[in-house]
């Protein structure tokens, strides 16, 4: 399976630079894990959304968070049903209550266990804790994931795996050696340009220019927390056209809510 | 009539292009990147996809490099080594893998020991490529100019036509000589630039070396090429941009968790709540109940000194204490250089960090219009008096200053203040110090560290933003 820009561009309403394309195939093509770093709102996520639509496989996602264990996301015993069969069978022969009958599957798991190859998005893992990453290097590197009571689980399918990171803390060399790396910025004006065009054909040049002009003015203010996104871009520019191509500094600014989404960084776009 | 090479020419042209690409990967390792065997292996299949250089150099760059500032150490290399002119596009790829091959076979983990764990910049890179390989210090200046770089491909050129001692007194004795090799470089390296851009570029690299020996800075000491990251570099070397947000963000954010995860650690068995849950399972005891332990958050007095040898640290502190501000319970800030103001009002009533900053700096300007000196005798003495009512057990107090009591009065020996120190460390939950000056400048001139510590102060060098992020987890724990 190989990837192209055309495939991306109409299966995945998705523009991909070239170099992210060569990564993607890359990373297929070795069976490893395409681990993208970069600010939020870098087109991450909706890649791996992307990659899934072109594929047409499912996407299972794992979304990391501080504190998410092994068992959030291989599954754990179920206890109620155990303790059931175990009330049940008082008198007769006792079922084995660590089989997999008893074991409820979670997003890992299924993405291993699953016939057919899906995309498995391992989302935001610089959020989850080291021993979650540790955790992680076994499914990652040899494609299984070992439970005690049952044993080794081996991949059915290769999965293609996506792990993304806001970078808000360093990911352990182990886990960089067993990934396909890639650091995504912004997209350059001109594919901003033609992200804008795709999702909203009816904007015109001038519009867009002047929309890409204030985002990148934002973007590039270091007081400014959380610059706006693509996905906000996109928004704005819906919000522009929907007030009627607005293009007052004033009317602008009134609108800065669909870019900025704190009081300190609205502040600071406004100069006041 | 054409010229045709003999076979030991073109035989000696490809045993220099192998040489160079195997001294690719080798390079690699030198400067910090860990390539394992694995590694080369994909790198090998990845060269077996590969159809032309574009995908060569996106594919092997995907695998070796980890981050963001390794990408940028791999193009400068691979353009060197890889992507000359004269390499055809496939048989490119394909000689590549022979030598990988060759490699593996005479692997030399060796290499790898020899290479200091911290990932070193473009910098150094340029200065190894530049001094170990046959190379042009030009090529890469240009490059990095093309690529938006200027600052560090002035840099570069400054570093390599400078005098070698580059003292005052050195740059000013040979100032001709100095902007005559920068226009002879310029001129070689840019020959299709215009008079008028080559000027310009003069211009500005004039005024690097202009406030280069304004500022006293050695060159090569500090530049945009340094060999630190951001977080290792001086505070007072560090500009405001958006990298330095987004690390003291990053800093921000590791302080807070940290102290999330000593809450949780914490946390011992609730037996009575234990039974009661398992009681619903038949009494088998399957999960058990932690007490929620109420930790109660830190209570801060921050006092920042404001004189210009110390604002700098002083509004990066400001910073990740107001981005970490929800792990106290109350915070006061003071300001001071000879004497003292409250400012709590000031960052209370801001809108935004950077606001808050602002705010608190232009209180200063407002109230002490005249310069002052240090004082910390009068300054802490206004302390007292000012956050008398907050000198509790409660309290831990932060004073970032570099402890020189410029004004301050001696008794028996000692600077008076040090009695100040010892009756609000005596009061308090403690005194830390986080002084943006190194040990090596400690109790010297008017320093006066070491009567502090001995009146109980807690006092932390505070050079780097990671050593100010370190100190303060040191005071929430």
């Amino acid at each position: 399976m190989k990837f192209s820009r055309e495939a991306f561009v109409e299966k995945g309403g998705y523009i991909p630079d070239n170099d992210l394309i060569t990564l993607v195939n890359v990373s297929v093509r070795l069976g490893k894990p395409l681990l993208l770093e970069g600010p939020p709102g870098t087109g991450k996520t909706t890649l791996a959304k992307a990659l899934a639509a072109i594929s047409g496989r499912e996407l299972i996602r794992i979304q990391c968070f501080e504190g998410i264990t092994a068992e959030q996301v291989i599954g754990e015993f179920n206890y109620t049903k155990q303790l059931l069969a175990l009330e049940k069978s008082k008198g007769t022969e006792l079922a084995d209550l660590f089989s997999e009958e008893y074991f409820i599957q979670r997003a890992l798991l299924r993405a291993l266990q699953s016939q057919e190859p899906v995309v498995l998005l391992i989302d935001e893992i610089d959020r989850s804790d080291e021993e979650f990453e540790a955790f992680l290097l076994e499914a990652l590197g040899e494609g299984q994931i070992t439970v005690p009571e049952i044993g080794t689980i081996k991949a059915r399918s290769t999965p293609i795996i996506v792990l993304t990171s806001n970078n808000t803390r360093p990911l352990s060399s182990a886990l960089r050696r067993r990934s396909i790396f890639m650091a995504l910025e912004y997209p350059d004006p001109i594919r901003e340009k033609e992200i804008l065009k795709l999702h909203l054909p009816e904007l015109d040049d001038l519009l867009v220019d002047k929309i890409l002009s204030i985002v990148r003015k934002l973007r590039s203010n270091e007081r400014i927390a959380d610059p706006p996104s693509v996905a906000e871009t996109i928004e704005f520019a819906q919000a522009l056209l929907f007030m009627g191509d607005v293009l007052e500094q004033e009317r602008v600014e009134e609108l800065y809510g669909v870019l900025l989404k704190s009081k300190g960084d609205l502040f600071e776009a406004k100069g006041k | 009539m054409g010229f045709s090479s003999s076979p030991r020419v073109i035989y000696s042209k490809r045993r220099e292009s192998r040489m160079q690409r195997q001294e690719f990967i080798t390079q690699l390792r030198q400067l910090g990147f860990s390539i394992s065997t694995a590694e080369l292996l994909d790198v090998m299949r990845v060269t077996e996809y590969a159809t032309d250089i574009h995908e060569l150099r996106t594919g092997v760059r995907g695998v070796l490099c980890k981050s963001l500032p390794e990408q940028k150490i791999f193009d400068i290399l691979f353009d060197m080594y890889l992507s000359g002119g004269t390499l055809e596009e496939k048989t490119a790829a394909e000689r590549f893998k022979e030598e990988l091959f060759d490699m593996m076979e005479g692997d030399r983990p060796q290499a790898e020991s020899q290479i200091d764990p911290i990932r070193l910049g473009i910098g150094m890179l340029v200065e190894r490529q530049l001094r170990g390989v046959q190379s042009d210090y030009k090529l890469a200046m240009k490059k990095l100019f093309n690529e938006g770089e200027s600052a560090a491909a002035r840099h570069i050129l400054l570093r390599y036509i400078m005098p070698s001692s580059n003292t005052f007194s050195d740059i000013l004795q040979k100032k001709d000589r100095v902007m005559a090799s920068i226009h002879g470089s310029l001129r070689s390296a840019f020959p299709e630039l215009a008079d008028s851009g080559i000027q310009a570029l003069e211009r500005a690299l004039a005024e690097e070396i202009k406030e280069m020996m304004r500022s006293g800075k050695k060159l090569g000491l500090s530049s945009s090429l340094s060999t630190l990251t951001i977080e290792d570099r001086p505070i007072i070397e560090l500009e405001d941009s958006v990298e330095l947000q987004h690390s003291l963000r990053v800093f921000a954010k590791s302080i807070a968790s940290k102290r999330s995860k000593m809450k949780k650690s914490k946390r011992r068995l609730d037996m009575r709540r234990t039974i009661r849950k398992n009681i619903q399972r038949g009494g088998v005891l399957i999960e058990q109940v932690k007490r929620s332990r109420v930790r109660s958050k830190p209570k801060l007095l921050v006092m920042t000194d404001v004189s210009p040898s110390t604002i700098h640290a002083s509004k990066l502190f400001l910073s990740i204490i107001q981005m970490v501000r929800n792990l106290f319970s109350d915070i006061h800030y003071y300001e001071f250089i000879g004497s003292l103001i409250d400012v709590t009002t000031e960052v209370r009533r801001s809108s935004s960090i950077h606001d808050s900053i602002d705010r608190i700096l232009r209180k200063w300007k407002e109230i002490k219009r005249g310069k002052e000196s240090s004082d910390y005798q009068q300054a802490l003495k206004e302390f007292v008096e000012s956050a008398g009512q907050y000198l509790s057990r409660n309290y831990t107090v932060i004073i970032l200053g570099d402890c020189r009591d410029w004004l301050g009065g001696w008794r028996d020996g000692k600077p008076m203040s040090t009695d100040l120190i010892g009756s609000i460390c005596s009061k308090t939950k403690g005194v830390y110090i986080f002084n943006p000056e190194p040990v090596e400048q400690w109790d010297r001139g008017d320093s006066v560290v070491s009567h502090y510590r001995n009146s109980g102060a807690v006092v932390l060098e505070t050079l780097t933003l990671r050593q100010l992020a370190k100190n303060l987890e040191l005071v929430i724990s």
